[in-house]
């Protein structure tokens, strides 16, 4: 029985304002080589200075997974040659600004702490433009701008898991504000190395870079580790080396070898005196952290009676949690609002493809449908209806109910007058009910609301139906 | 003085007072000086902005006409080095790597100057890169040394030394990375500072080796270095590892009792004979006038070179890896592929010495010999410590600033052990981190400056000032010119 | 110290310089003996070699961190000007396929 052994190494882009060691704009909204200055172009005699920004918010991510920050950490120099790479070197943390930590999930059954290994900060490359005409492009736009590395320990066993992982550690530095990890424009990249053994030796590990989505990174893992389980299988050794992930074809492609040696020549970089921190830094950040997702979401379930999928749904989006929450606060019952919110509402954004922020609802809304189920004036039925037609007007629901004569029919005679005519249609089926077929009431209830538009109350058609049924 | 007296041998501030009494002309003196470097033909500049100062020289006497006259440097003509940034400039480091490059922005010291008033000249020669002790290294051919042209200036700051030596500029700055200000100084006579590492701003200086790089000025008087040092020094936030302290302002020079320690390299067999005599006479006038003097035992000069040779090889290795190509400078003709295109610009942009001490720092910092970068930094530990405590017990520190005056063409160029081994007494402050200045301090029997070098602890270049000001008031030499 | 001509080649390599073999041959020399005379220097000065000596040259001992303020380089025209090779305001350098490097 072979076992997989994942680690990922993820680089977050730090939400600032301006590049990790110049002022020049991070953004990507104009023409290549814009946001470009001397400093980050590499010019001659320029040199670097720390982003305040940048520090706090590693800093901020790196209590939030609960590590250990360095008092003292150094910036060094990776050292390689590559046209995006304007000094020649790229600088980043020899010791890093944080070490171990962890991320927790939710494995289906139990939860997991999945080691973290260091968090450091660095600076981007530019990009490189290819085309078939003999000549590369670059755009120095990216140039300096701030990441972080966070480094998992190899603990993760399968993509599920790695899945949960990237989730959740997106999840951590989208609340605590340092990152908007939007992986499709390259804010949050992920690099797992996987490696597969049928015994506690780590076997040889490939990398699989190139992976643009969450729905890539599970594939590519599993992939991957079936490659890997049919290539040993086979009796060939598994060469340890980097993959691209090829969405089109799914799957890995090893990436071509790499000309002369890899050397990076890692030392201490001399334009930039240790950072130092205090534990005034540090509490100030402390205190600015929200509650993380990983509380949330043991909260929600546990305040609400929500379930796991609904409170993961509600973590992902804060935004969605706080429209719960506040309706829930408005008197909306939580079961209700969960369900409107994660089926009706939700369904009804993605048919229309609209945004969650395009709804025109609130919180109120909710509380007030949930009024008019308890009074009966609706049913559960109607109130989804009824929502389902409010979301984007806003209107409110009691006149929408009012105005398209929608209020629950309680009178029994009118309930008895729609039950008489489906006794009538229906001589057949009463037949075969009277002879044990129970199983048409249900049919015979349908019918009825049929007959009465939704609005006959349940219970009633109920008592009404089973009455004459019986004293016939 | 006469006009003539004053612009040859006169003090930044006698000059000062000369314009701002209307006494003489700014355009006149810019020209004056721009003159000379034509007719000494000594390859001191590599470029001279000659319209561009006598346009702002024109400038300043419309200032002195309307009594708008402001500035420690007002209409005091000044060089840089080659290897300090000023916008809309070429930048070229003495290299073929750089030479069609501009410059995008400005350094923070020429900023300074600037803003008091100074006005550039030129940009003056240098070893490629700043990586030589001769300026024989230079793309654009040696400097000559104005006491004897078939001799060296020093270097690698060798076209500021000579100029201001030759009296083609009021003053220059150079960078000293393992000598590279005070050994051409001592080798053309005038006087030249390296300040304690982190007292003046890196911007805008191409760097070498980022731990050890300092600018500095080169003037005719320490009183002069002085007023330039009080300029340009002072945390820069644009270069971090320049220190937050008080900015130093000029002192007046007030007499005192100096303890002064020697080192016993003054007593090294290898040490020039007329250099000895020189500062044996010297040290006898400093004891005669009641100062405390001792020999102490400092042996690092036979340590400095190699240490500051793994040191500044692996820096600079890394940091002349930006010039690819790609973004500005040399770019090779034909190639057929990326990783062609870098070797063969690479190998044809750099010079020889630049190449071997590009490839030194690389094998240096290969990762099977990554402890010897980490250990040198342990012996230039050792070093300051060692400096520290000898601080402890004397004001100042003398040492030869070079075991033998200025070299011929040739002499060393071919034997780069040999000349690198001609930093063994300055690079010990680059180590160090401590100030170090080389002043004049007589002559060998063929004609040839000597220089003496005062070292202090870091950042008291206060004491350094008063000490080379003392000696500077008691003797003729820093007046001594060469012969046109 | 002892150096091969391999290491030469492979310093040349990394550092992207091409050296013909005489060129080998004559930095080989100077590599030796430099690295030989620091080796010497270490000993008599009774030193280990430590690669994890820390030490910075520099003696500030506050970092001077820079607030996140935008500075924009107004200039972007004159960096580009200094390019040997560029093409609509983009660098240009011979083709590199994607997954080379």
């Amino acid at each position: 029985m072979y076992k997989a052994t994942i680690g990922i190494e993820v680089h977050a882009q730090i939400k600032t304002k301006t590049k990790m060691f110049c002022g020049c704009k991070v953004e990507f909204l104009g023409k290549s080589n814009t946001n470009i200055c001397p400093v980050c172009m590499g010019e001659p005699g320029t040199l670097p200075r720390v982003n305040k920004r940048a520090v706090e918010l590693a800093v901020r991510t790196a209590i939030a997974l609960h590590a250990r920050i360095n008092m003292r950490s150094i910036f060094a120099r990776k050292n390689y040659f590559y046209p995006d790479l304007p000094k020649g070197y790229q600088i980043t943390q020899s010791i890093p600004l944080a070490e171990g930590g962890y991320v927790e999930i939710d494995t289906g059954n139990g939860k997991k702490k999945i080691a973290i290994t260091r968090l450091h900060i660095e600076e981007d490359a530019g990009k490189l433009f290819h085309t078939a005409e003999g000549h590369s492009f670059v755009d120095f736009n990216r140039s300096g701008v701030p990441l972080m590395e966070i480094v998992s320990e190899p603990v993760i066993k399968n993509e599920k898991e790695a899945v949960a992982y990237l989730k959740r550690l997106r999840q951590i530095v989208r609340y605590v504000g340092s990152s908007d990890a939007d992986m499709e424009k390259g804010q949050f990249r992920c690099e797992p190395n996987i490696s597969v053994s049928k015994d506690e030796n780590r076997g040889t590990k490939t990398e699989v870079k190139n992976l643009n989505s969450l729905k890539a990174v599970e594939r590519a893992i599993k992939y991957e580790i079936s490659r890997q389980i049919k290539t040993i299988d086979r009796g060939e050794i598994i060469i340890q080396q980097t993959m691209l992930w090829d969405k089109k074809r799914q799957m890995a492609i090893p990436m071509r070898k790499k000309e002369g040696v890899n050397e990076y020549r890692y030392f201490k970089e001399p334009d930039l005196i240790p950072l130092i921190l205090n534990d005034g830094d540090i509490e100030k950040q402390r205190k600015s952290i929200p509650e993380l997702p990983g509380e949330k979401f043991d909260r929600l379930i546990k305040q609400y009676g929500i379930k796991k999928e609904e409170a993961e749904i509600l973590v992902e989006f804060p935004y969605i949690a706080s429209f719960f929450e506040k309706s829930v606060e408005s008197g909306c019952s939580p079961k209700y609002a969960i369900g409107w919110i994660t089926t009706d509402i939700l369904g009804e954004l993605n048919k229309a493809g609209k945004k969650f922020s395009d709804i025109k609802t609130g919180p109120s809304h909710l509380a007030a449908l949930n009024k008019l189920i308890d009074n009966k004036t609706i049913n559960m039925n109607i109130a989804k209806n009824v929502l389902r037609s409010i979301i984007f007007t806003g209107e409110d629901g009691n006149d929408y109910v009012k105005a398209n004569n929608l209020a629950q029919v309680t009178d029994e005679n009118a309930i008895e007058n729609a039950v008489k005519e489906l006794i009538e249609e229906n001589a057949k089926e009463v037949e075969r009910y009277k002879n044990g077929e129970e199983k048409l009431f249900g049919f015979f209830v349908g019918q009825v609301m049929k007959k009465m538009r939704g609005k006959a109350n349940p219970g009633v058609v109920n008592k009404v139906l089973k009455d004459i049924l019986n004293r016939r | 003085m006469t006009e003539n007296e004053l612009l040859l041998n006169g003090t930044i501030g006698q000059i000062l007072s000369a314009v701002k009494g209307g006494n003489i002309t700014v355009e006149g003196t810019v020209r004056f000086f721009i003159e000379r470097i034509k007719k000494n033909n000594l390859n001191t500049f590599i470029e001279i902005y000659e319209e561009e100062a006598v346009k702002k020289a024109r400038e300043a006497d419309r200032k002195v006409a309307a009594g708008d006259v402001r500035g420690a440097f007002f209409g005091i003509p000044f060089a840089l080095k080659d290897n300090i940034a000023v916008k809309g400039h070429k930048l070229t480091c003495a290299s073929n790597m750089l030479r069609d490059y501009t410059a995008t922005y400005n350094s923070t010291v020429y900023e300074k100057i600037e803003a008091e008033g100074g006005i550039l000249i030129g940009r003056t020669n240098m070893d490629e890169f700043a990586m030589g002790s001769s300026t024989e290294t230079s793309f654009y051919g040696s400097t000559l040394n104005p006491w004897d042209r078939n001799r060296v200036p020093g270097g690698s700051s060798g076209g500021s030394a000579a100029a201001v030596a030759a009296r083609e500029v009021v003053f220059a700055l150079g960078s000293d990375t393992g000598g590279s200000i005070r050994q051409p100084a001592a080798f053309c006579g005038v006087t030249g500072l390296k300040p304690t590492y982190g007292r003046v701003s890196r911007y805008g200086l191409v760097a070498f080796a980022s731990s050890l790089d300092q600018i500095g000025p080169i003037c005719r008087s320490a009183e002069d270095a002085e007023r330039v040092f009080s300029v340009i020094n002072g945390f820069d936030k644009k270069d971090t590892t320049s220190k937050e302290v008080e900015k130093y302002d000029f002192t007046d020079y007030s007499p005192k009792k100096f303890k002064v320690a020697v080192s016993n390299d003054l007593n090294d067999t290898n040490l020039n004979p007329d250099i000895k005599l020189s500062l044996s006479n010297l040290l006898n006038d400093i004891k005669r006038d009641g100062h405390n003097v001792e020999g102490v035992d400092f042996d690092f000069s036979k340590y400095s070179v190699p240490v500051y040779q793994i040191l500044s090889c692996s820096e600079a290795s890394s940091n002349l890896a930006r010039y690819d190509g790609i973004r500005y400078g040399y770019r090779t003709e034909k190639y057929d592929s990326l990783f062609d295109m870098y070797k063969k610009t690479r190998g044809e942009g750099f010079g020889e010495e630049v190449k071997r001490r590009i490839l030194f720092g690389t094998y240096i910092l290969m990762a099977k010999n990554s402890a010897l970068y980490a250990s040198s930094f342990k012996v230039a530990r050792l070093i300051r410590d060692k400096l520290k405590g000898t601080f402890e017990k004397y004001d100042i520190l003398i040492t030869p600033t070079t075991f033998n005056p200025a070299f011929k063409f040739g002499e060393k160029i071919d034997d780069p052990i040999q000349m690198h081994h001609s930093d063994a007494l300055t690079s010990i402050c680059n180590l160090s981190g401590n100030p170090g200045i080389s002043i004049p301090a007589g002559f060998s029997r063929e004609g040839l400056p000597i220089g003496l070098q005062i070292i202090t602890k870091r950042f008291d270049e206060k004491t350094m000032f008063q000490f080379a000001k003392y000696l500077q008031s008691k003797s003729n030499w820093h007046r001594a010119l060469p012969e046109e | 110290m002892k150096i091969e001509n391999e290491d030469v080649r492979k310093a040349a390599e990394i550092a992207k310089i091409y050296l013909n073999n005489e060129e080998v041959e004559s930095y080989k020399i100077d590599l030796e003996d430099m690295t030989q005379e620091f080796l010497d220097v270490l000993q008599s000065l009774g030193i280990d070699l430590d690669e994890k000596f820390d030490f910075t040259q520099s003696s500030s001992k506050r970092t001077v961190l820079r607030n996140d303020n935008p500075d924009v380089f107004e200039e972007t025209d004159k960096i580009i000007k200094n390019a040997p090779s560029v093409k609509e305001g983009l660098f240009t350098v011979p083709t590199i396929l994607k997954g080379e490097n």
